[in-house]
């Protein structure tokens, strides 16, 4: 389990008091971050049909295309992509690129 | 728990216990497993299949009860492009075998109650099912009180169909396909809350699509509640250029919600005095959550149910959480994808709740694609994130498809559109039939 890079955020949280830890309650678990993806993406990043397929996508390039998304590439993805800061998008990276290669159709 | 499986296990007990090959037995792997903690979730729609599968990937050692009266589900996505005729019922017709196949413990059986207080769910068949956690999914009931004229009695002449099964959607189209060359279809729309709030913009632009094709002076009539409606500027540039005249919006300054329906004469009586007939006439009444949810005393006031957004659970009511369209969680609307964003979110907090872990928290989205035509998708997204006790949209994320976009766009969007149902049911369902 990744509650290793939980846990002290929630102690700071708990530490700074209520009105701080709003901002640090986001969560690092790349399955956490993941599960508001897979809807679009397919379960694990694995896509039937047009949306791109983004399960075993490397770490680097993965984090290329979030850029890009961010400066307003894509149809759907330049609405997503500036949510998501440094740490859930390389959290977000690690976690489909560590989904296996899909079997071919 | 005192559901006929249990009642069986404890009749076998006694009886191995008698003859002392009970001790020989042991220890049992497969009773022990069942020890573990249950979670009985009322409703298998788009939220409560979703949450059954997530909690088997994030929860294997729970006992998950999924509980529906539908073997088949035929889905609210793409249940317009039946009604224009662009594809069979077949096509968006789901199961709960992907489930079964993940190790769900599928019930086909009408539910006829859920007691939040001991967490358990009455089957009309007398069997009672309870658990450790009560999912509560029971999607939206029609508010038939708030339109005159208009009852279950009338769908065969006027249907809903939001989406109401294969029969209902086939029957539309058949109207559509009976209608005079010169006819109107009128359309009536709620006010919000309701199921899909672009999905009746989506039914007049695929129902223009058909008519546009074989009955060329027919026209559109939709009779809104509202002022303004979802991805409103998308619909009315897509109208205009694939349906120029075809296509007429009235909304609530033009006095045009649905006050009574005259069932046996197709005809609408407006709020402005007007009296409106129909060839065909689809109305979408106004809702509220699922009886389940409603007779159970989940639900406020207005008939929806307030839940604690960290983790979806009723206020009041512990171990219970309610998903999809029957809550409140605004800004999210009543949609599938939000119905699955929920039971993603609810699981985890489950899982990390049996687990002793403590809870982390993600972002939310939803998506909405809608289709224009078979070859023009426009879409709307939104990013949430829960802030305090309520769920908030992220100020620089979200937003509707370009208005300026060009044809090459609209028809990749139409195609995410596709892709997105089929991988939406493959995370939800396990597996599915995919629409083209
Ligand atoms: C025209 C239209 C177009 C749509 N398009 C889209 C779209 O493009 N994208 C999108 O995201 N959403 C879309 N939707 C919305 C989507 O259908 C709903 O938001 C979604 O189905 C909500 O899921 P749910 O699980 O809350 O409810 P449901 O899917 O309705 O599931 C509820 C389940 O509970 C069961 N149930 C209820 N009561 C009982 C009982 N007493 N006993 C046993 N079983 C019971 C029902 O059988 C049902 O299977 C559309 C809807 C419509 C009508
Ligand atoms: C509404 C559907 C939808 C959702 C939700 C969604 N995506 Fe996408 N994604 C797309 C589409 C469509 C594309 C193609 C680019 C475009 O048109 O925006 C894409 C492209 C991508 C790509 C580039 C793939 C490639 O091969 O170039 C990545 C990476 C990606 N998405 C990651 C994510 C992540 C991470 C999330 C969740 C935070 C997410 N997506 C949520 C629809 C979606």
């Amino acid at each position: 389990m990744q509650s290793r890079f939980r846990l002290p955020i929630v102690l700071i949280a708990l530490a700074v008091g209520p009105a701080q830890a709003q901002a640090l309650a986001g969560t690092t678990d790349g399955a956490d971050l993941a599960a508001a993806c897979t809807g679009c993406h397919g379960p694990g990043g694995h896509s039937a049909g047009a949306v791109p397929d983004i399960a075993g996508m490397p770490v680097a390039e993965f984090e290329r295309r979030m850029a890009a998304f961010r400066d307003g590439e894509g149809t759907i993805m330049n609405r997503l992509a500036p949510a998501y800061d440094a740490a859930a998008t390389a959290a977000l990276a690690r976690y489909f690129a560590d989904r296996p290669e899909p079997a071919s159709p | 728990m005192s559901d006929g499986h249990d009642a069986r296990r404890r009749a076998l007990m006694r009886a191995l216990a008698g003859t002392g090959l009970l001790a020989a037995a042991a220890p049992m792997p497969i009773l022990g497993a069942q020890r573990g903690p249950r979670i009985v979730i009322a409703g298998g729609g788009f939220a409560g299949a979703s949450c059954a599968l997530a909690l088997r990937r994030l929860a294997p050692a729970a006992r998950v009860t999924l509980i529906d009266r539908q073997r088949e589900f035929v889905t609210g996505p793409f249940c317009n492009t039946v009604v224009g005729g662009l594809n069979p019922a077949a096509a968006i017709t789901q199961d709960h075998r992907g489930l079964a196949a993940a190790g769900v413990d599928v019930v086909h059986a009408e539910i006829e109650g859920v007691d939040p207080s001991a967490r358990a769910a009455h089957l009309a068949d007398g069997r009672r099912i309870a658990g450790d956690r009560l999912v509560v999914a029971p999607g939206i009931d029609f508010d038939y009180d708030a339109l005159d004229g208009y009852g279950p009695e009338a769908l065969d002449r006027v249907p809903a169909a939001w989406p109401g099964g294969a029969a209902a959607l086939r029957r539309l189209h058949g109207q559509l396909q009976a209608m005079p060359e010169d006819g109107r279809v009128v359309l009536t729309v709620p006010d919000n809350p309701y199921r899909c709030p672009p999905g009746p913009y989506e039914r007049a632009s695929l129902i223009a699509h058909f008519l546009a094709e074989h009955k060329p002076r027919a026209r559109v009539l939709l009779l809104d509640a509202k002022n303004h409606f979802s991805k409103e500027p998308l619909f009315r540039i897509g109208w205009d250029s694939r349906y120029p005249g075809r296509v007429e919006w009235r909304g609530r300054d033009d006095g045009a919600r649905a006050m009574a329906i005259d069932v046996a004469g197709r005809r609408v009586h407006t709020v402005g005095g007007d009296e409106i007939a129909a060839d065909v006439l689809n109305v979408i009444p106004p809702q509220r959550a699922g009886r389940l949810a409603r007779d159970a005393g989940l639900a406020d006031d207005a008939g929806w149910v307030p839940v604690n957004v960290h983790d979806f659970a009723a206020p009041g009511h512990e171990g219970v959480h309610v998903l999809g369209d029957a809550i409140r969680a605004e800004p999210m609307p009543k949609s599938a994808y939000s119905a699955h964003m929920q039971a993603q979110v609810c699981a985890r907090a489950i899982a990390q709740a049996l687990a002793g872990e403590p809870p982390g928290e993600a972002p939310l989205i939803n998506a909405c694609y809608s289709l224009v035509a078979p070859d023009y998708g426009i879409s709307v997204t939104e990013v949430y994130r829960i802030n305090g006790d309520r769920i908030a949209a992220v100020q620089q994320a979200g937003g509707t498809s370009a208005l300026a976009a060009g044809p090459d766009t609209r028809r990749a969007e139409s195609e995410y559109a596709r892709s997105l149902y089929r991988n939406l049911v493959r995370d939800s369902f396990g597996s599915g039939a995919a629409p083209g």
